[in-house]
C-alpha cells in the first residue's frame, strides 16, 4: 500500500483508490465492521446443545466481583458473565440492546432508554428504571471507582419516566454515550459484593480464593435458551505456560490467552483450537507514552525521529506474527481510519537521523523506558526498541515494573520519560484518540501534550451524531496526532484464546471481553 | 537436660522477635504504595487517601510494627490485600503443597543417598566410589532450577511422560497429584541426595578409620561388620541433624522450584505476594516460616543433645 | 606438607582451578573471546538451533547465545566478588568481635546473625532488591547481606577457640590492645577457614544471583546474565532448548570449579588432614546447604 506522508503529493490513482475504499466502508451501516474472527475450522452447522460445565483459566485472581470496582481485565471476564448493562458492550456490529430493548436520542445530550418487560435479577427481584438510577447513584458514591465514575460523571440528570423508561440528560454532548453506558452494569439497590447479584447469563455460586470462581446458569435470563452452559468456572492461572498444560491435560476447556511462543506449536498439534481476532480491527495496542512536556521529548522532531526509528516489523516478529503492523491509534480497518495521516509502519532510519540532527540532537542522549511485566513479550519488545534507538544515538535504559508501581510512577506521579504498556480503548474513535492523547484523560495527562485544536476536534466529534461529520473531524484529529506523535503505537496487541475442540459458538471480542453467553459444548 | 532445653527456648524468642522486626521494616521501606496498588489506574487521590487511612498506613512506622506484632501474637496476621483472605489461613492453605514437596524430596533423597553413601564408604577407592563422589559433587553444584528445566525438557517436552507444571491436591486425584509432583520432587531429591551422600560418606570414613585403627590391634578383620555397624550408629546422629536442617530450609527455600512448576506452596505464595505487593502476606508467611525454621533447629539441637551428652554443657 | 604443594597434588582441586580459570578468562577477555556482539539484535535470526555460525544458537532477539554466555561471566563474577567482599568483611568482623568480647554484646550480635539466618535467603534478597531496585550492584549487596551469617559464625567459632590459646594469653599479658589482638593475631589465624568459606560462598553467590535473575530481580536487560537466560530460555524450550541448557551449564561449571577448589583448600589447609589421603567434611553451616532454592 502506498505510503502517504504529510507534504507528499497524492497521485490521482492513489486518490481514486482511497476514495473508493472510503466509499465502500462508508456505505455500510453505522459502526459496521468486517468479519472479526479468523476463519474457524470448517464445521458442519450443528444445533447447539444445552448443558455441560466449562472451565476456563483467568490471568490472575480477580480483585473484586463488584462491577463498579473492577479494574483489571480478569475482573472483566467474570463481570461480563454475571452482569448486563443497558446495551451489549460489543459495538462492532452497531449498538445492540441488552436490558434496554430500545432507545432514542433526539440530540447528543439526551438519551432515553426503554427496558424490556419482565426482566429479573438473579435473586428474582424485577429490574426497573429505578434500579438503573440507583446503580448510577451507587457509582457516584464511595463504592464507585475512577473508571466507572467517568461514565456517570457526564450525566447532569436522570429522570425515571415510568417503571420501564429512564432518561439521561448529559452535561455536554457526547455522541459515544451509548458506548459508555454499555459499560455500566446494572445491579439491584441492595447490592453486596460478597454475594453478587446481577442480571447476566450466569449467577454466582462461590468464590474460593486463589482456586476458582464458580457460576451457574441463570434460568431466568432474558435471552431465550441462553446460556447453553450449565456451569462456568474461572480458575486463576497466572503462569502462561501452565494454562496450556491445563488445556492439554483436559483440566480446563478454555484458556484466556495462549503464550505467543507456543502458538505455532499448539496450532500444529491440532488438539487445541486457537481463536484470534482478525488483525487490523481491534483497538488493542502496545502503547508507549512519552513525557512530551520536557526536553528532549518536547521537540516534535525528536518524537518523530523515535517513531521512524522503531522497527515495527521486528516487533511483529516478537509476537510471532500475531497482531499486525500499526502506528496509528485507529486500527487500519476502522471506518474512521485516515490513510493520509503519517504512518510509521515502514522503518526509516535515515529520516530519523535527519530529524535528530534538525532537532539539534545529533549527538544523542539517554532515556529511560519503564515497561510492564504482566506479559512476557513486554521484555522482548522493550529490548528491540532499545536496539532500534541505539542506531540513532539514543541510549535506552530499561526498567521493568509491576503494574501497580508502573501506574503509580507513570500515570499518577508522572515520574517517567517513556512508558510501555498495553491498551484496549473502546471501539469509538473518541475513545481511541482521546484515551491515548487527550490531556483531559489519564494517559494524556501523564504525557502532558497540549494541543487546543486537537481537543476542539475531539469535542466536535463527541457533539456530532452523523458518522460522516464525525469521520471528517477525526480525519483531522489523526493528521494532528500522527504528526505530533505524543505517544507511539507499537503494533496491535494480539488477542488470542485457546479452546478444546468441543467448545463451540465462541467469538473473540476485539476488546478482549470474553463472552460465554453463546458458547456450548459439543459432546 | 531440661536446663538445656530451657536455655535454647529462651534463645529462640529474641531470634523470632528479630526476624519479625526485619521482615516488617524491610517490607515497609519498599517503594510503591500498597493503596495505589489496590486501586490502580485512574484512582483519584481522595480514594487513595481514604484507603491508606483504612489500611493504617498513615501512622508512624514503629507504631504500625507494634500493632502488627501485637496482633500476630494473637494469631491475627492480617488480611491479604489482594483478596481479603486471612494471611494465616492463606499460608496454612498453601502449606501442605510445600510439605508434600519437601517431604517427598527428602524421602526420595534418603532412599538414594543412604545406601549409596554407605556403599561408597565401604568400597573406598574403587571405581564405584570415585563415580559416586563425582556424581555427588556434580549434584551438589548443579543449580536446582537448571536440573528442573532439564527434567522438564526431557520428561515433559520430549517424551511427554510428565506434565511440565501444575498441581492437583492429593485429596482430589491422588494419581494425578503424583504425576505433577514427580518432576519437582526429583529435582529437589537429587540435589539433596548429593549433599547427604558427601556428608554421610565422609563422616562414616572418619569414624571407621578411628575404630578400625583401635580394633585392628585388638581383634581381627572378621569384626569389620561390627565396626561398620558401630560406625553407622555414630555417623547417623550428625547425619540426622543435617537432614533436619535441610528440611527446615526447604520449608522456606523452595521458592524457585515452586515457581518453575507452578507448584502452589508457601514459596510460590511469597513470590506472588511480593509481585502483587501484598506485603501483609509476605510478612506473615516469613514470620511463620522463620518460626518453623527456628523451632526445627531447636528440635534438632535437643535431639542431638539427648543422644550426645557432651553437647549439653557447651 | 606445604599447603600449596598439597593443593597442586590434589587432582580434583586442580580441575576446579582450571574450570574457574576458564570462567575468569571468559569474564576478563570476553570481548576477544566472543564471536559476536552480545547485544546485537537480529530479528531475522531469532531462536535458531546451533549451527556453524552460531555454535549455541540464538536467543529470542537473534543474539548469539555463546557470546552472551561468555559475557555473562562478568555479571556472575562481578556479583560474586562484591557479595563475598561484603559478607566476608562484615561477617568476619562481627563474628570475631562477638567471639572475642563475648558477654552481652557478643550474644546480641550472634542473635542478630541467627535472626538473619532464620530468614529465608531468597525472600530476604528479593525484599532487599525490591527496596533498592534491580541492578547488578544491588543484587550483590543483597546477597552479601544474606551471606553475612556464614562468615560471622565461622569467625566467632574461630575467635572462641583461639582466644584461649597460649600465644593469645601471652600477647595480652604483654599489653596488647584488643584491636591489635583482633587484627594482628586472631584474623591471620582465621585465614584458613576464611579462605575456604570464601570459595564456597562465592559459588553460592553465583547460584543465588542466578536465582534472582531467574526471578527477574538481577541485572537488567540487555546485560547478559546466566540466570536470566535460563529463565527466558524456558519459554522457548520448543524452539531451542540450547538457550536454557547452555546458561545453566555455565552456572554449573563456575560453581563446580569453585567448590572443587574449596574442597581442595580445606584439605590442604586443615592441619589434621595433612598426611591423610581422605577427604573430610567440616561441619557445614546451614546456609551452604540452602544455597539451593
Amino acid at each position: 500500500m502506498a505510503r502517504h506522508g504529510i507534504g507528499s503529493r497524492i497521485t490521482r490513482r492513489e486518490f481514486v483508490a482511497g476514495a473508493a475504499a472510503a466509499a465502500a466502508s462508508g456505505s455500510l451501516l453505522r459502526f459496521a465492521a468486517p468479519a472479526l474472527s479468523a476463519p474457524a475450522p470448517a464445521q458442519a452447522p450443528v444445533r447447539p446443545s444445552a448443558g455441560g460445565v466449562l472451565r476456563t483459566t483467568l490471568g490472575a485472581e480477580p480483585t473484586t466481583l463488584d462491577p463498579h470496582q473492577s479494574r483489571t481485565l480478569f475482573d472483566f471476564d467474570v463481570k461480563d458473565a454475571l452482569f448486563d448493562g443497558l446495551l451489549d458492550d460489543d459495538f462492532t456490529e452497531g449498538p445492540r440492546g441488552a436490558l434496554a430493548e430500545s432507545w432514542e436520542s433526539p440530540n447528543a445530550s439526551t438519551y432515553l432508554f426503554k427496558l424490556r418487560r419482565g426482566l429479573r435479577f438473579h435473586d428474582g427481584s424485577p429490574i426497573t428504571a429505578d434500579a438503573v438510577k440507583s446503580t448510577a447513584e451507587r457509582i457516584m458514591g464511595p463504592d464507585g471507582l475512577g473508571q466507572t465514575r467517568s461514565i456517570v460523571e457526564q450525566v447532569a440528570s436522570m429522570d425515571v419516566l415510568d417503571p420501564q423508561s429512564i432518561r439521561f440528560r448529559l452535561k455536554g454532548p457526547n455522541a459515544a454515550f451509548l458506548m459508555d453506558i454499555a459499560d455500566m452494569k446494572i445491579v439491584p439497590r441492595n447490592f453486596d459484593a460478597r454475594n453478587p447479584v446481577g442480571s447476566g447469563p450466569f449467577q454466582f455460586v462461590e468464590w474460593v480464593r486463589l482456586r476458582h470462581v464458580r457460576l451457574k446458569k441463570f434460568p431466568g435470563y432474558w435471552r431465550e435458551g441462553r446460556p447453553y452452559l450449565d456451569e462456568l468456572v474461572f480458575m486463576p492461572t497466572p503462569d502462561e505456560n501452565q494454562k496450556i498444560v491445563l488445556l492439554e491435560t483436559g483440566q480446563v476447556e478454555f484458556t484466556d490467552t495462549v503464550p505467543l511462543p507456543r502458538v505455532q506449536d499448539v496450532e500444529r498439534g491440532g488438539k487445541i483450537v486457537v481463536h484470534s481476532v482478525q488483525p487490523g480491527v481491534s483497538p488493542s495496542s502496545y502503547y508507549m507514552l512519552t513525557r512530551a512536556d520536557r526536553p528532549p521529548l518536547n521537540n516534535v522532531k525528536v518524537r518523530q525521529a523515535i517513531n521512524f526509528a522503531i522497527d515495527r516489523k521486528a516487533l511483529l516478529q516478537v509476537t510471532f506474527g500475531k497482531g499486525t503492523l500499526k502506528s496509528n491509534a485507529i486500527p487500519p480497518k476502522h471506518w474512521a481510519f485516515n490513510p493520509e495521516s503519517v504512518s510509521f509502519n515502514e522503518r526509516d532510519v535515515n529520516r530519523a537521523r535527519r530529524l535528530m540532527n534538525e532537532a539539534g540532537q545529533g549527538s544523542g542522549f539517554s532515556l529511560q523506558v519503564k515497561h510492564l511485566t504482566s506479559r512476557a513479550e513486554f521484555f522482548t519488545l522493550a529490548q528491540v526498541f532499545q536496539a532500534n534507538m541505539a542506531e540513532i544515538g539514543i541510549r535506552i535504559e530499561l526498567i521493568p515494573q509491576e503494574i501497580g508501581i508502573w501506574v503509580n510512577q507513570v500515570l499518577v506521579q508522572r515520574d517517567f520519560q517513556l512508558g510501555l504498556t498495553g491498551i484496549v480503548p473502546r471501539y469509538d474513535p473518541d475513545a481511541m484518540l482521546g484515551e491515548q492523547f487527550s490531556n483531559q484523560r489519564v494517559n494524556g495527562k501523564a504525557i502532558g501534550w497540549r494541543h487546543d485544536l486537537f481537543e476542539k476536534q475531539l469535542e466536535q466529534g463527541r457533539a456530532n451524531v452523523s458518522q460522516e461529520a464525525r469521520k471528517r473531524v477525526y480525519y483531522h484529529a489523526q493528521l494532528i496526532a500522527q504528526w505530533e506523535a505524543p505517544g507511539f503505537i507499537l503494533n496491535e496487541r494480539p488477542i488470542l484464546y485457546g479452546a478444546a475442540p468441543s467448545v463451540r459458538g465462541f467469538k473473540p471480542d476485539i476488546r478482549q471481553h470474553t463472552h460465554f453467553v453463546d458458547v456450548w459444548l459439543r459432546r | 537436660m531440661t536446663a538445656y532445653v530451657a536455655r535454647r527456648l529462651l534463645q529462640l524468642l529474641p531470634v523470632v522477635l528479630l526476624v519479625s522486626a526485619i521482615v516488617f521494616f524491610v517490607f515497609r521501606i519498599i517503594p510503591g504504595d500498597a493503596a495505589v496498588a489496590r486501586l490502580g489506574e485512574a484512582a483519584d487521590p481522595e480514594s487513595v487517601a481514604r484507603l491508606r487511612r483504612t489500611m493504617g498506613l498513615d501512622r508512624p512506622v514503629y507504631v504500625q510494627y507494634l500493632v502488627w506484632l501485637g496482633r500476630a501474637v494473637r494469631g491475627d496476621l492480617g488480611e491479604s490485600q489482594v483478596n481479603r483472605q486471612g494471611v494465616f489461613s492463606l499460608v496454612i492453605e498453601k502449606f501442605p503443597a510445600t510439605l508434600e514437596l519437601a517431604g517427598l524430596g527428602i524421602g526420595l533423597s534418603l532412599m538414594l543417598s543412604v545406601p549409596v553413601g554407605i556403599l561408597s564408604a565401604l568400597r573406598r577407592g574403587t571405581l564405584l566410589d570415585h563415580f559416586t563422589r563425582l556424581a555427588a559433587m556434580i549434584g551438589f553444584c548443579v543449580p536446582r532450577y537448571w536440573l528442573a528445566v532439564l527434567l522438564i525438557l526431557f520428561f515433559a517436552v520430549q517424551w511427554r511422560l510428565f506434565p511440565p507444571a501444575g498441581h492437583i491436591p492429593f485429596g482430589e486425584q491422588p494419581l494425578a497429584n503424583l504425576r505433577f509432583v514427580a518432576l519437582p520432587a526429583l529435582s529437589v531429591a537429587l540435589t539433596l541426595a548429593a549433599v547427604q551422600m558427601r556428608f554421610l560418606r565422609s563422616s562414616l570414613l572418619d569414624i571407621i578409620a578411628q575404630e578400625y585403627i583401635r580394633t585392628a590391634h585388638a581383634k581381627g578383620l572378621a569384626h569389620r561388620a561390627v565396626v561398620l555397624h558401630h560406625a553407622l550408629k555414630n555417623a547417623l546422629i550428625p547425619f540426622v541433624t543435617v537432614v533436619g536442617l535441610e528440611f527446615g530450609n526447604l520449608l522456606g527455600g523452595l521458592v524457585v522450584v515452586e515457581q518453575i512448576f507452578s507448584w502452589p506452596g508457601v514459596g510460590w505464595l511469597m513470590v506472588q505476594s511480593i509481585i502483587h505487593r501484598d506485603y501483609a502476606v509476605v510478612q506473615g508467611a516469613v514470620l511463620l516460616i522463620a518460626t518453623g525454621f527456628v523451632t526445627i533447629n531447636l528440635l534438632v539441637d535437643v535431639a542431638y543433645a539427648a543422644l550426645d551428652p557432651r553437647i549439653r554443657y557447651s | 606438607m606445604n599447603p600449596l604443594v598439597a593443593l597442586t597434588r590434589d587432582r580434583a582441586a586442580l580441575a576446579g582451578a582450571v574450570l574457574f580459570a576458564c570462567i575468569l578468562a571468559a569474564a576478563v577477555f570476553a570481548p576477544a573471546l566472543a564471536p559476536y556482539d552480545p547485544l546485537a539484535v537480529r530479528m531475522s535470526e531469532r531462536l535458531e538451533l546451533p549451527t556453524a555460525r552460531h555454535l549455541l544458537g540464538t536467543d529470542e532477539l537473534g543474539r548469539d547465545v555463546l557470546s552472551r554466555i561468555i559475557f555473562g561471566a562478568r555479571a556472575s563474577l562481578g556479583v560474586g566478588v562484591i557479595a563475598v567482599a561484603i559478607a566476608g568483611i562484615a561477617g568476619t568482623g562481627l563474628g570475631l568481635m562477638a567471639g572475642y568480647y563475648g558477654g552481652f554484646p557478643g550474644t546480641l550480635i550472634m542473635r542478630g546473625v541467627d535472626g538473619l539466618l532464620a530468614f529465608p535467603a531468597i525472600i530476604l534478597a528479593m525484599a532487599l532488591i525490591a527496596t533498592l531496585g534491580p541492578s547488578l550492584v544491588n543484587a550483590a549487596i543483597a546477597i552479601g547481606i544474606v551471606f553475612i551469617p556464614s562468615f560471622a559464625r565461622l569467625a566467632q567459632a574461630s575467635a572462641l577457640s583461639l582466644k584461649e590459646r597460649e600465644f593469645v594469653e601471652a600477647a595480652r599479658a604483654s599489653g596488647a590492645t584488643d584491636q591489635y589482638l583482633l587484627a594482628r593475631v586472631l584474623l591471620p589465624n582465621h585465614l584458613s577457614p576464611l579462605l575456604v568459606q570464601v570459595s564456597v560462598s562465592f559459588a553460592n553467590a553465583i547460584l543465588t544471583e542466578a536465582a534472582l535473575s531467574f526471578l527477574g530481580l538481577g541485572v537488567l536487560p540487555p546485560t547478559p546474565s546466566w540466570g536470566a537466560m535460563l529463565d527466558t530460555g524456558r519459554k522457548y524450550l520448543d524452539q531451542t532448548p540450547w538457550y536454557s541448557v547452555a546458561a545453566g551449564g555455565a552456572i554449573m561449571v563456575a560453581v563446580l570449579g569453585l567448590n572443587l577448589l574449596g574442597d581442595g583448600l580445606r584439605d590442604a589447609l586443615d592441619p589434621r588432614l595433612r598426611g591423610r589421603r581422605q577427604r573430610m567434611e567440616a561441619p557445614v553451616a546451614p546456609r551452604e546447604i540452602s544455597a539451593q532454592t
